[in-house]
């Protein structure tokens, strides 16, 4: 083959360009410490990593979930062993009433505390977690349970509810339909307290004053017993939840009939939702971490169910008006409501223990898989630095030969020889 | 006998040879850089040899050679070598072009890392997994909407790039289409010279140079098929297809009248226009001459640079709506669970005034006028259900989305307005579309996820970006293996003209000393004897 000098030329500055891509190439492996460094580099090695870096994404955040979810079952628990605790409280107080030997006075003493334990269920229902009540569902900015408890002024009742005052006429308005009592309140706006058989709903509702066809607000999921009888609920598709007593006296009056007046409010208000918190902890795993504030604390079984999942707030109520009347029967009776209850939460903390290590050792399977795709990332893009430095010598050396060969070659003519 | 002056004529033709000689080797060596340059080779012929006529005829030896002369200035060129490396300068512009486009186009996703549009997917659905950690956290829901802008900004600026360099790609194809003009016109030009010198009996070696040169720079940008003709003129014709059917257009002509091309894009497909010199459509009947362009060079039939960028301008087009179907899908999913309103039937509420707020803004773009096919669809707002029966019905014809949307995403006003807006009870729902398979194939079946198709859309750039590569570097290698026969045979070697130069210099000393030899005898003859 003829050789010419522009050949020579030309051939040294591809060579030359070639070994410096290379040397290029080499040196961004050891300075970015990465063996793909552009989808072109390695385009399967691209997706892969690229997929690794999403399940590590993903990963973390799952665990960022379930050190979020155990905080919330962890507090759960602590709550309902309070819960149990009260319970326990309550139940050796009618133990105490039931024994016979009490004056009225005495038992009134043992209602008053028993009372106070209300009180204190309240605030365990309301327990928070960094400013969320784990009890209130899905909104849980606000503490779900409120006890509206009326206290008596000269002529009316005063309550409140939901931090709004209401002093209300102590006389009943509406007796003839045995599902609503409607309580005038003394700005004569109307609270109705509804209950609608359907649904076993309760509301009350404030009316307006100038339109009572008109409800301001309505206030769901509440109600009483104790001296109020419920209505027949056979026919009730959807339980809901209800605590309370409205105490309502009869006094016989000039005309020979009676007069029904309402002596007392006290109610168990739920103001959170049903809405269940909810963790992701795998790829479309998700597990719950509450229990619903209405269902641990207000069950309400219809007659064909479980009797022995009680409403706490409203055997509560029994055991505390049975000893205020000194009913012994049913204080005795209450024994057993209290060791349901107690059975009841006892379910609700196992279903949370469970869950609790559930997720306790999905956290560990996670906290492992964390660290392997860390290593199949690294293994899949960090390149081999001295691997990468000997290959990156290897290149230079062959690119200092190429232009010390080029320019030696490049100096040489026959000019040089001729005189 | 001859004239007792004949050796000093062979002596002048020494001269004069050798003289024309060292003339050719200068030129070579002044040219020896030069690009496109053929060296040239003095082609010596001894002269016709003479023979004596007379009684005495047989005393001599036979007949008298008469000297030399320099009958032809040859180019020294392999046209076999010339085809050869066109081929190949196809190919090199074809992969060069397509190259060149494509390293652009991967510029524009910076993966893998942790900065690119796939971890700004990832993060947008942590930051709703975050909000269902804590629903009502205005915090959370403002972070939520951050991400969501992020997002969008990410989505809007890969889409702006890539759109930039699919126009600098369609003012690349209107230069290379200039370029291909102004050659056709030059070579016209350089045909009528050529036949005129040829005409005259002379060679017009660095004429032909000079069109061999355009003729390798328009191989490089179109494939063509060269007819030399006997008068050295030539015929160019540009090799296009129809379909599966190899065509040809003519560009020049012998006669010296050429052609000119003008690009015209329709539904994005591109196609060249014919015109005559005099600027006036070709006509072939009553309808004007079209090339079709863009088949050939998906189909990577046609070789050379301008098949390369139309080539590229396509697959960039190609990117830009799956990062449509991306944006677009991602937005429909989040918006329709994000609405949350049902109606008694416990349908989605997707219209009027119950429905709820969008996270992202649908409405549908006004993508490039003419070019916005698929836009027949749903312009407020798609129902998620519909979304998924609408791919998988359609199938591989009609993977639902509105062209140009992953260059306008936006948040909806709402959401834009007031973070509250943000809903913090669907928030597990939509963290949970991160693991669900959204994504149609072509097929229309819903296969991947968001980042799934995302990946995919990166690993096809980095496998088109490094195919192109391997491929530049296999023609690369190739045109350099036969620009090196060709500069083997073609190229000025210095050393050689050199030594052909102090040949011819001998030779020019040689002929010089005959004349002083031939002075010396004739003196002696002419002044020294019979006086």
């Amino acid at each position: 083959m003829r050789i010419t000098h522009s050949m020579i030329a030309g051939r040294l500055v591809s060579a030359i360009q070639l070994n410096l891509e290379g040397l290029v190439k080499s040196q961004e492996r050891m300075s970015t410490g990465k063996k793909v460094n552009r989808p072109s580099d390695d385009p399967s090695g691209t997706s892969q990593i690229m997929a690794v870096m999403a399940d590590l994404s993903a990963t973390r955040q799952y665990l960022r979930n379930i050190q979020d979810g155990l905080s919330w079952l962890n507090q759960g628990d602590a709550t309902m062993g309070d819960a149990t605790g009260l319970l326990h409280q309550a139940r050796t107080l009618a133990v105490q009433g039931a024994n016979g030997t009490l004056t009225r006075d005495d038992m009134a003493l043992l209602a008053q505390q028993v009372d106070g334990i209300i009180d204190s269920m309240v605030n365990v229902g309301n327990a928070s977690l960094g400013g969320k009540y784990i009890y209130a569902g899905i909104n849980n900015n606000y503490p779900p349970f409120e006890r509206a408890k009326s206290s008596d002024a000269s002529g009316y009742l005063q309550i409140v509810i939901d931090g709004n005052l209401y002093k209300i006429n102590k006389s009943v308005y509406d007796t003839s339909d045995t599902k609503k009592i409607t309580m005038q309140t003394t700005d004569n706006n109307n609270i109705t307290i509804t209950l609608t058989r359907e649904a076993n709903k309760t509301y009350i509702e404030e009316k307006d004053k100038n339109d009572p066809t008109k409800t301001i607000r309505t206030i769901t999921y509440y109600s009483f017993s104790g001296t109020m009888n419920l209505p027949d609920a056979n026919n009730v598709d959807e339980q809901i939840p209800l605590a309370g007593s409205i105490t309502i006296e009869e006094k016989p009056n000039i005309s020979g009939g009676t007069d029904k007046t309402i002596a007392s409010i006290d109610l168990i208000i739920f103001k959170g939702d049903s809405g269940r918190v909810q963790r992701e902890i795998s790829a479309g795993s998700v597990v719950d971490v509450n229990s619903n504030g209405k269902e641990v604390f207000l069950n309400q079984p219809a007659a064909n169910e479980d009797q022995t999942k009680p409403n706490i707030f409203e055997k509560l109520y029994l055991l505390r008006d049975a000893l205020n009347t000194g009913d012994y029967e049913s204080v005795e009776k209450s024994l057993g409501n209290m060791d349901n209850a107690m059975n009841w939460l006892m379910e609700h903390r196992v279903a949370m223990g469970s869950r609790t290590s559930h997720l306790e050792s999905l956290q560990s399977q996670l906290q492992d898989q964390e660290v392997r795709l860390t290593g199949v990332l690294s293994g899949l893009q960090d390149s081999d630095i001295a691997r990468a430095a000997i290959e990156f010598q290897q290149k230079q050396l062959s690119y200092q030969a190429a232009l010390s060969a080029g320019a030696r070659l490049l100096q040489t003519s026959l000019l040089d020889y001729l005189r | 006998m001859p004239s007792t002056f004949f050796g000093l004529e062979i002596a002048r033709r020494g001269l004069l040879s050798s003289r024309t000689a060292m003339d050719v080797t200068a030129h070579n060596l002044a040219n020896a850089s030069t690009k496109g340059y053929t060296r040239q080779d003095p082609v010596f012929t001894a002269t016709d040899p003479y023979t004596m006529p007379g009684a005495w005829q047989k005393l001599l030896p036979g007949q008298m050679g008469s000297g030399v002369e320099v009958s032809q200035i040859r180019r020294v060129r392999d046209s076999i070598l010339d085809q050869q490396v066109r081929s190949a300068l196809g190919e090199d512009g074809f992969w060069q072009a397509r190259q060149d486009a494509l390293q652009r186009v991967e510029a524009v996703f910076p993966e893998p890392s942790d900065v690119g549009l796939g971890d700004v997917i990832g993060r947008f659905f942590n930051a709703w997994h975050e909000l269902n950690n804590s629903p009502t956290d205005p915090g959370l829901k403002a972070a939520v909407k951050e991400l969501g802008q992020e997002l969008a900004l990410n989505f809007r600026h890969t889409y702006t790039q890539l759109k930039d360099i699919k126009d600098s790609l369609q003012q690349s194809i209107d230069l290379k289409v200039n370029q291909i003009n102004a050659i056709a016109r030059e070579l016209a030009g350089l045909n009528r010279e050529i036949a005129r010198i040829v005409a005259s009996g002379n060679q017009p070696n660095d004429l032909l140079d000079r069109r061999d040169l355009l003729l390798d720079e328009l191989n490089g940008l179109v494939p063509v098929q060269v007819v030399v003709n006997k008068d050295e003129t030539i015929n160019v014709s540009l090799k296009y297809y129809d379909g599966n059917t190899e065509k040809q257009q003519s560009l020049v002509v012998y006669d010296g009248s050429y052609y000119q091309l003008k690009t015209s894009i329709n539904n994005d497909e591109l196609s060249l226009n014919v015109l005559d010199q005099y600027g006036s459509p070709v006509m072939d009947g009553s309808n004007p001459v079209t090339i079709p362009w863009t088949a050939g060079s998906e189909s990577f039939k046609l070789s050379g640079s301008l098949a390369g960028v139309e080539n590229a301008r396509r697959r960039v087009q190609d990117y830009m709506d799956q990062l449509d179907q991306l944006a677009y899908g991602l937005a429909a999913y989040v918006n329709n669970l994000h609405h949350d309103k049902y109606d008694s039937d416990g349908k989605l509420i997707t219209t009027g005034n119950d429905k709820g707020v969008d996270f992202f803004a649908l409405n549908a773009p006004t993508y490039d006028p003419g070019n916005n096919t698929d836009d027949n669809s749903l312009n407020d707002s798609i129902d998620y259900k519909t979304y998924l029966q609408f791919s998988t019905d359609k199938g591989s014809e009609y993977v639902n989305y509105v062209k140009g949307y992953a260059g306008k995403i936006d948040l909806s006003d709402k959401i834009k307005s007031d973070v509250n807006n943000v809903n913090g009870t669907q928030a597990l729902n939509i963290a949970g579309l991160r693991t669900e398979l959204t994504m149609p194939d072509t097929a229309g079946k819903l296969t991947a996820t968001f980042e799934a198709f995302y990946r995919g859309l990166v690993a096809g750039i980095g496998a088109d970006a490094q195919g192109a590569d391997h491929q530049v570097g296999t023609t690369r290698a190739v045109l350099q293996q036969l620009e090196n026969l060709r500069q083997s045979v073609s190229g000025v070697s210095l050393d050689e003209e050199l030594t052909r130069l102090i040949q011819f210099q001998y030779a020019f000393q040689a002929s010089a000393r005959l004349v002083t030899v031939l002075d010396d005898m004739l003196n002696t003859l002419i002044n020294r004897m019979a006086i």
